[in-house]
């Protein structure tokens, strides 16, 4: 059985003017062990999907769909059981180390919290175990780090505290949303190492939230790419890089220069922008985007369908093996 | 030593002596001659003059400013024109009745603060968020005095539980005392605990709409554990520092409220002492009652420094 399955996840806020979509019909699927990476420009909703798994959207916001936790519908659990899971089966890393830790709060304290609740640990043996996860985490000096504050940290030191939290009760799932955008490249491979290490220990299931295809290419074994509230491609890693099947993966693709198949090494940003969730237009959203659009595309907005076994894509006129076709 | 608290402390020394020169040139400059009042209209010339002579009003500003000061730091206030008793003793008597008063008010006012605006941030834009707002907006909007009057009407006359006024001293225990001064402390509190209230409620929902509440609740904290356990302490440092700044207020609201329930305070004091330009006893009032100001706010800095470690670690 999948460790989670996301079937038809649509998020929505409510505005005065009324409801606006800002996630659509995402569906997706993370075996125990795997690791899924998650792309797309910014504002295409990765981290509100990743917050709607937790049952942590933001006041005002409510998504529909079926999100299976080993079976469990998250969707409709009651908040004391999703308190269970939360921090404990399923771990959550922030994008901002500078602002997710608190300040007022020591580092041994934070770390401990998680310990203590889930675990029932006391004073003593929380501590203790959260030295030990410190040390595993390669924080220097836990000891005297334990009773100290945040902002006495590095980044990356912040960063690495912040994944001690997230799997002090070992879960089995872990959501790492944008965990080193924040920091140097150095720092950014040290902690990547650290996650992969982490999660290959205990076959913890990782879905890794990035815009980052460098990153993606090395660590994932799989890709979702997000366009505008949905998902317009989810292939195999290495597929996916050697060839994109939907025209945006292949745009992201361009605009990172050394790995753009057929390109000549210089930098191609996609023309245009994501239309914002409360003027998307009928028909394809990267149809005003996308080099290859036909009529069909703004009459009609094309559903995920596999392509190729393994892959598929959102789009009416995918390129597969290299070559567009009516498919 | 942590900069910040040396900076204080300098600072707080500073304004101390800045007061004393002000409280003293106001004095000088207003109207009325003290020797006047306490003899009366009818007074002849020459008993004026000579009770002028032996008040020490003939001598140079700059000279009474200097005697005055030196008195001050061997703890000598002077003698009150009016009681014939020296300032301190008088003083002294008074502040049992306005420092337990104001301390039992602003205890009252931050008690109701923290539950409601916790309550109301926690319900943020629903109805009982709403009601609290509203039940603010009254409290900001009536008069002390008013009220005072109200809680007189209902507790003392109607239901019995309070005497209307007058103070029976600490002489007769400390409950009857604390008695006397429950009314009182209300009356004083509700305007403070409106502000208050406000400031906490605002304070709460902006430290709840930061990234380590969510993370806090991201490791499995319920939403009231996260709000005491981690959006508290943070939302603490603009409650504090209102509470010092109201401090100022609810001095300035004891003469006022001290008169409704004739309590011998040091409210009443100065406001009599006024009534009769009993020059000596206003300017040492004055003066005392900014350095419990300025103390006040002085404590509230060093509460910071207690709350928040980054400041402790700035030095
Ligand atoms: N608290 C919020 N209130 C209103 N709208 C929001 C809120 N959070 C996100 N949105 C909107 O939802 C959409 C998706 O946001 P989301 O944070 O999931 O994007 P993202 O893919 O994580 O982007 P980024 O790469 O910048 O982190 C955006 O259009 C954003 O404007
Ligand atoms: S559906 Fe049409 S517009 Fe959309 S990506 Fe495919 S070809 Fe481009
Ligand atoms: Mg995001």
């Amino acid at each position: 059985m999948a460790l989670l399955q996301v079937q038809d996840i649509s998020i929505s806020i409510d505005r005065p003017e009324g409801k606006v979509g800002l996630v659509r019909d995402v569906s997706f699927d993370i075996q125990p062990g795997e690791i899924v990476g998650m792309l797309g420009e910014s504002g295409c909703g990765k981290s509100l999907t990743a917050l709607a798994i937790l049952g942590l959207l933001p006041e005002g916001m409510t998504a529909t769909g079926e999100i299976l936790f080993k079976g469990a519908n998250l969707l409709t659990l009651d908040e004391p059981s999703l308190c269970r899971l939360r921090g404990n089966r399923i771990g959550l890393i922030f994008q901002e180390p500078m602002t997710t830790l608190n300040p007022m709060m020591t580092i041994g304290d934070q770390v401990m919290e998680p310990l203590r609740l889930h675990r029932g640990l006391g004073r003593h043996d929380a501590r203790a175990e959260a030295l030990r996860l410190l040390e595993r985490i390669r924080l220097p000096s836990p000891r005297q780090k334990f009773d100290s504050y945040p902002h006495q940290l590095s980044g990356g030191q912040r960063q690495r505290v912040v994944i001690a939290m997230a799997i002090a009760c070992k879960p089995e799932l872990l959501i790492a949303d944008e965990p080193t955008t924040a920091l140097d490249t150095t720092m950014q491979m040290q902690i990547l190492d650290l996650l992969l290490d982490l999660t290959d220990e205990t076959d913890t299931g990782l879905l890794l939230i990035t815009h980052d295809l460098g990153v993606m290419a090395e660590m994932t074994d799989r890709i979702l790419v997000m366009y505008g509230g949905s998902i317009v491609e989810t292939s195999p890693t290495a597929d996916l890089i050697a060839s994109p099947a939907h025209p945006y993966s292949r745009g992201l693709l361009r605009a990172i220069p050394q790995r753009a198949p057929g390109s000549d090494g210089w930098l191609e940003p996609i023309p245009g922008t994501v239309p914002a969730p409360a003027a998307r237009p009928q028909g394809c959203l990267f149809r005003a985007r996308c080099p290859i659009a036909i009529a069909e595309c703004a009459a009609h907005r094309p559903e995920l369908r596999d392509i190729l076994p393994g892959r598929s894509a959102a789009c009416w006129v995918p390129i597969i093996h290299g070559r567009t076709g009516d498919a | 030593m942590n900069r910040l608290l040396l900076y204080r402390l300098a600072s707080w020394a500073l304004t101390l002596l800045a007061i004393t020169v002000i409280a003293f040139l106001v004095l000088e400059i207003l109207p009325g001659d003290p020797a006047l009042v306490l003899l009366g209209p009818d007074a002849q010339p020459d008993t004026l003059e000579a009770l002028r002579q032996q008040l020490g009003l003939n001598q140079a500003a700059v000279v009474r400013y200097f005697e005055w000061m030196s008195g001050l730091l061997r703890g000598d206030m002077g003698t009150s024109y009016t009681y014939s008793i020296p300032v301190s003793e008088l003083i002294g008597s008074r502040l049992k009745i306005t420092i337990p008063l104001a301390v039992l008010s602003t205890a009252i006012a931050v008690g109701l603060a923290l539950v409601l605006g916790m309550y109301a941030a926690a319900r943020h834009n629903r109805v009982g968020d709403y009601g609290v707002m509203a039940v603010t907006q009254i409290g900001v909007a009536i008069p002390s005095f008013w009220l005072g009057m109200l809680l007189i009407l209902l507790f003392s006359l109607t239901l019995r539980w309070f005497s209307a006024g007058g103070f029976p001293g600490w002489e007769a225990g400390l409950w009857p005392g604390l008695r006397a001064l429950v009314l009182p402390a209300a009356a004083l509190a509700i305007a403070q605990a409106a502000v208050l209230t406000r400031v906490v409620r605002a304070s709460v929902i902006e430290v709840l709409n930061q990234d380590f509440v969510r993370t806090a609740r991201a490791k499995g904290l319920t939403r009231a554990q996260a709000l005491r356990r981690h959006a508290l302490r943070n939302a603490l440092i603009p409650v504090v520092t209102v509470i010092g700044l109201q401090f100022g207020h609810l001095l300035a609201g004891t003469i006022v409220i001290e008169n409704v329930f004739s309590l011998p305070g040091l409210g009443r004091l100065i406001f009599q002492s006024i009534n009769q330009r009993d020059l000596m006893v206003i300017k040492n009032v004055v003066v005392l009652l900014a350095v419990i100001v300025i103390t006040v706010n002085l404590i509230v800095d060093l509460l910071y420094l207690v709350i928040d470690p980054r400041l402790r670690h700035a030095s």
